[in-house]
């Protein structure tokens, strides 16, 4: 395992933590709330760029191909249970028990697509989010929004130790090896046996470097009745208020079309027609810039930002 | 004591609301049921962040549960090659087993955020979050109940399952229709091979490493102790 | 001003006192180095200065501890933090942050310092400790050094009175280690600063240092100037490390002589030219040890090796080498230079990229690690990687069981190990409670009682004290007499001189020299012992070039 963050000096990975959090928190939003299939493929194409400009392609592809296999699950299921639409396209000649007879319809194939749409757009915004966020800065963000201390401390804290303890398990790993233990014996049960003869070292391993953490963050005043204050080196600058607001405005705009039921789509009892007119359209584009910005606009953060 | 009541009692109080919502929805076949019962899980995950906001800031507690949190997502690294089995579950029972709901909590909601660090985030952290969260929490309630030895084994097989019905609900609500019993049935079924695997990977190191993980996690807790004491055997050491 | 009184303390749940009736008087700007054997009560003392004992670790205290006006027992550490500063042996676990600014921030954050001042702060400690390159790196892209040195920006930031550093050294490599110590140096000298510096290897420090502590079970064995103690000549067999050069002091001192024992090479030149000038030296050539004749086949062979990481830097470049039966090779070189990637090409855990190894005739690119196990046994350097069981006998049979030998071959080494290691009273005891010289012994000895062919030893002497490290050195020696191969990995060039036999130079994962110890080990300035760069001017009085350790050097002149 590996952080999924890799330092890359793009102007996506400069752009503002809280941007970025706004932005994929809109487009989850979005996802949720639209179900008309093409405005869910125009965001999923809007976040491309994102991917090309941050240099992520190979990362990003590697999330998807996890997502291939849920898609696909996703269309099966729906087409089998779904019996609200009308245009037949296959009947299962035999009653199953409880459920009775099962029709397949083009309306819930169709369904099965647009859901899988839904969750493409969805997992590769969070991918774009994951890969190209500095936990760190995250969490530094989170503090900045007065989010609990402790809480995201904790996080930050157990982030930072995880590449030590992944470390502790590799040379266990070799350790055990080196003394002829093979992890790969016998079936099922016999292997989880084997492998867990790691656990309890490590857990001692690890209780011991929370003793020693604890005690150098006690050292170092942790704790003390003072009002802790943050020192902030993200600095928020113009651009960056002017990003943060403008994923804000994607989700007003978001909340409006939730209240004036726009983007629903009804699948069943039969498809709806799409109406390419210019509400629709004006839709549909209002929507791809608020996905697009970031990246559009991230360029400005070079101009203006004298870093 | 009445604190862990309070806590679980609460989070039951939010199962419960989730429960009760989500049906209103189905009967109603809503469309925008799924944003609701996401709500309602991302709030209770955060009422049990403000309980472990309320306690006392000490380093030794801050970084008992980061570091087991840590441990835990990198605990199902050597697993990794073993479909469903991962230690994590179990090492979280044990965490709220000993020290209590809001550790417990923490250190599931926190175990879910790290390994998702590398693994990669998505909407189902916060299920994940949440599901974890609640296997700490509750676990803190077997030692009250005296339940130890087969029954935790039975606790561990019961969040096996459950846990994995949690974590189905993220898809099965935004990307399924109807939201009815038979779909969610057939996600269920579909996942029950892995969930078996997870329950019985929960079993197995419970069985194996339960008991000695909840002493070594106890030794831990006694471990600081403070004793001022003016008149120290101080003949034992003037002998020396 | 630290005032101790009378102190006495055990830990929690324990009987055993920890420290018994100290008392002690520390001045501003003092330099006080405490060392003793482990488990003495030196990392007690230290925490009793800052307060994390009592009020972070528990236990029974008595007594009276004073920093300044402040009472340490009945203060919170985190209080306690603005006039003592505490560093401790590992970095890795002593960091909170990410990069190296917000780390340094952290104890100023604590203290609820506004953002300019914290900046203000941050910018006069990062010149302080010399590591203003380094404010912007990610902590995880920091070499241990690197790491040590934040950790002290990161104490210092808070303007402590008094700098108390419990081994900080211990987990670095040696040119990491050179460099905290000089920083330290520094800030004692050039701000006035009090240091309590604990370390076990004490050469390095003993001279700039204005006070040795020494302790022993829980008492303070000594306590005054350096030389002082360094003079009783005893003290230099009890296990506490003394500089070579003083041991050759106190050996070569003559009668009349009334010079004080150097510590230094500077002091040593003016110490001895009068001593080599009388004195002619009568052994015209170095008897044993310098020839090896009687080494049998090779066990391994490697030829023409090469090894790039997945996504990362070409490692080992063309080597070639073959280690024979009983023969001990000593692995020098400088940090990454390849050294414990090339022990992990011998025993699997690494494929050749190019080239190949072989072990007893199997090629290490198809046979996996669990086979080459039997041959090849490998000590990694800390110890808690290295245990698992829950008993030292289930410890060490661990192996043999792997390996599938006999139970009554099991046996048998068992009970042999057991004896010949000194652990027979810790049989049942659980591995991770034993001392750390015992954790050594059981990690040794679990590779040792399936009898491979070769043993690979990475950093076994790291964080060790002398007498810990001398015993260790003997286990191995005795193993090689037995017929075993030994690769020993180490920055100790001390170790080296006075056990090794063969020395392997790896730069940059090349060899760039490969012979017998004198040859390789003598008149270079990185990698001779100490008796070596001594004698470098004494050469026209007779004294061979090549001596690297103080017994050759006086088999010399008896």
């Amino acid at each position: 395992m590996k952080f999924a963050y890799k330092n890359k000096e793009t102007v996506i990975h400069r752009l503002h933590p809280a941007c970025k959090l706004i932005w994929v928190i809109g487009i989850l939003f979005a996802c949720i709330i639209i179900s008309d299939p093409i405005l869910l493929l125009l965001i999923f194409f809007s976040t491309v760029p994102f991917v090309i400009i941050g240099k992520i392609v190979k990362e990003w592809f590697s999330f998807l191909k996890l997502t291939l296999w849920l898609s696909f699950f996703i269309i099966v299921i729906n087409m089998f249970a779904s019996q609200y639409g009308s245009t037949i396209l296959y009947v299962i000649p035999s009653e199953i028990p409880i459920v009775g007879k099962l029709k397949i319809t083009f309306e819930a194939l169709v369904f099965g697509i647009g859901m899988s749409f839904r969750l493409i757009a969805t997992i590769s915004a969070f991918a774009i989010v994951t890969l190209t966020i500095n936990p760190d800065d995250l969490l530094q963000t989170f503090l900045a929004f007065k989010l609990p201390y402790r809480t995201v401390f904790t996080t930050a804290i157990a982030t930072r130790f995880m590449p030590c303890l992944l470390n502790d398990v590799d040379t266990m790993t070799d350790s055990l090896r080196t003394r002829a233990y093979n992890f790969n014996d016998g079936k099922f049960l016999q292997r989880i046996k084997r492998r867990s003869v790691l656990i309890l070292p490590l857990l001692s391993n690890s209780l011991e470097r929370a003793i020693q953490s604890a005690e150098a963050m006690e050292s170092r005043a942790f704790g003390s009745d003072t009002k802790r204050t943050i020192y902030k080196k993200i600095e928020t600058t113009l651009t960056d208020y002017f990003f943060i607001m403008l994923s804000t405005l994607f989700l007003v705009f978001l909340f409006l079309m939730l209240l004036f039921n726009i983007g629903s789509y009804n699948y069943y009892p039969s498809l709806d027609p799409i109406y390419i007119n210019v509400s629709y359209m004006s839709v549909a584009l209002v929507l791809i810039f608020f996905v697009l910005a970031p990246a559009v606009f991230s360029p400005l953060k070079k101009v203006f930002d004298l870093d | 004591m009445k604190k862990t009541y309070t806590i679980v009692a609460l989070l039951l109080a939010c199962l419960a609301a989730c429960i009760i919502f989500s049906l209103i929805f189905i009967v109603d076949l809503s469309e925008h049921w799924g944003i609701f019962a996401l709500v309602m899980m991302i709030f209770t995950v955060f009422i049990m962040f403000l309980q472990f906001e309320r306690g006392k800031m000490t380093s030794k507690e801050i970084s008992l549960v980061a570091i087991l949190s840590g441990f835990s997502a990198v605990s199902r690294v050597p697993f990794a090659a073993i479909p469903g089995v991962q230690p994590c579950t179990y090492i979280i029972i044990c965490t709220g087993y000993v020290f209590g709901p809001v550790a417990g909590f923490m250190v599931g909601a926190t175990t879910a955020l790290v390994s998702n660090i590398f693994l990669g985030q998505g909407p189902w952290t916060i299920f994940q979050m949440f599901a974890w969260g609640a296997v700490g929490a509750t676990a803190s309630v077997l030692p009250k109940l005296k339940i130890k030895g087969v029954g935790l084994v039975i606790f561990g097989v019961i969040w096996g399952y459950l846990f994995g019905w949690i974590m189905n609900l993220w898809y099965w609500m935004l990307y399924i229709y109807p939201h009815s019993f038979s779909t969610f049935l057939f996600m269920m079924v579909n996942s029950v091979w892995f969930d078996t695997l997870h329950a019985l990977g929960n079993a197995v190191f419970l069985v194996l490493l339960g008991e000695k993980t909840i002493m070594i996690l106890n030794r831990y807790k006694h471990r600081f102790h403070v004793e001022y004491s003016p008149h120290l055997q101080t003949s034992k050491s003037t002998k020396n | 001003m630290i005032k101790i009184n009378d102190l006495t303390f055990s830990y929690a749940e324990t009987d055993k006192l920890a420290l018994k009736n100290i008392s002690l008087k520390i001045e501003d700007s003092e330099f006080v180095l405490i060392t003793g054997p482990s488990g003495c009560g030196k990392s007690t003392l230290c925490r009793c200065i800052n307060g994390l004992i009592p009020s972070f670790y528990g236990g029974k205290i008595h007594g009276e501890v004073k920093v300044q006006d402040l009472d340490s027992i009945h203060t919170p550490t985190n209080i306690m933090a603005k006039k003592v500063g505490m560093v401790f042996q590992d970095p890795e676990n002593q960091l909170v942050a990410m990069d190296v600014e917000k780390e340094i921030a952290f104890g100023l954050e604590n203290l609820g310092f506004s953002n300019t001042i914290i900046a203000k702060r941050i910018e006069e400690v990062l010149d302080m400790v010399g590591i203003d390159h380094l404010r912007n790196r990610l902590l995880s892209t920091l070499s241990g050094g690197e790491k040590q040195k934040t950790t002290i920006a990161s104490v210092l930031v808070l303007h402590p009175e008094v700098l108390v550093l419990d081994e900080p050294t211990s987990e670095l490599d040696p040119k990491g280690a050179e460099e905290v110590i000089q920083i330290v140096q520094r800030l004692n000298q050039e701000l006035g600063l009090t240091v309590i510096l604990v370390e076990h290897r004490i050469d390095r420090v003993l001279q700039s240092v204005d006070r040795l502590i020494v302790m022993k079970e829980g008492m303070i064995n000594y306590d005054g100037l350096p030389r002082g103690w360094v003079e009783v000549s005893q003290n230099t067999s009890s296990g506490i490390g003394v500089p070579p050069i003083a041991r050759l002091g106190l050996g070569l001192k003559q009668k009349k002589q009334d010079a004080r024992i150097p510590l230094t090479i500077k002091e040593g030149r003016q110490f001895f030219t009068p001593i080599f000038k009388q004195n002619k030296w009568k052994v015209r050539e170095l008897s044993e040890s310098h020839v090896n004749g009687n080494l049998g086949k090779p066990i391994v062979k490697v030829r023409k090796l090469w090894y790039k990481y997945p996504d990362g830097p070409t490692a080992i470049r063309d080597i070639s080498l073959d280690i024979c039966q009983g023969e001990f090779i000593a692995l020098v070189g400088r940090n990454a230079s390849g050294k414990t990637t090339f022990a992990k090409l011998l025993n699997g855990l690494l494929r050749p990229s190019k080239g190949m190894i072989t072990i007893n005739g199997l090629n290490t690119k198809n046979t996996p690690v669990e086979h080459l196990a039997k041959f090849v046994g490998y000590v990694f350097q800390d110890p808690n990687v290295h245990l698992f069981a829950d008993t030292v006998e289930e410890e060490i049979t661990l192996m043999m069981n792997n390996l599938g030998f006999s139970s009554k071959l099991i046996e048998s080494s068992l009970d042999k190990m057991l004896h010949q290691f000194n652990l027979d009273h810790c049989r049942k005891a659980y591995p991770r409670s034993l001392s750390s010289g015992e954790k050594q012994r059981v990690a040794l000895a679990s590779i040792l009682a399936a009898q491979p062919k070769l043993l690979i030893l990475d950093e076994p002497t790291r964080g060790l004290n002398y007498g810990l490290k001398k015993n260790l050195m003997e286990y191995i020696i005795e193993y090689k007499r037995n017929g075993g191969s030994i690769l020993l990995i180490s920055h100790d060039i001390e170790l080296i001189a006075e056990f090794g036999e063969r020395v392997v130079l790896v730069s940059e994962g090349k060899i760039i020299a490969d012979s017998e110890k004198h040859q390789v080990l003598s008149n270079s300035l990185h990698f001779s012992p100490q008796i070596n760069r001594l004698i470098q001017p004494f050469t026209k009085y007779g004294i061979p070039g090549d001596l690297l350790t103080v017994n050759e050097l006086m088999r010399g002149f008896s």
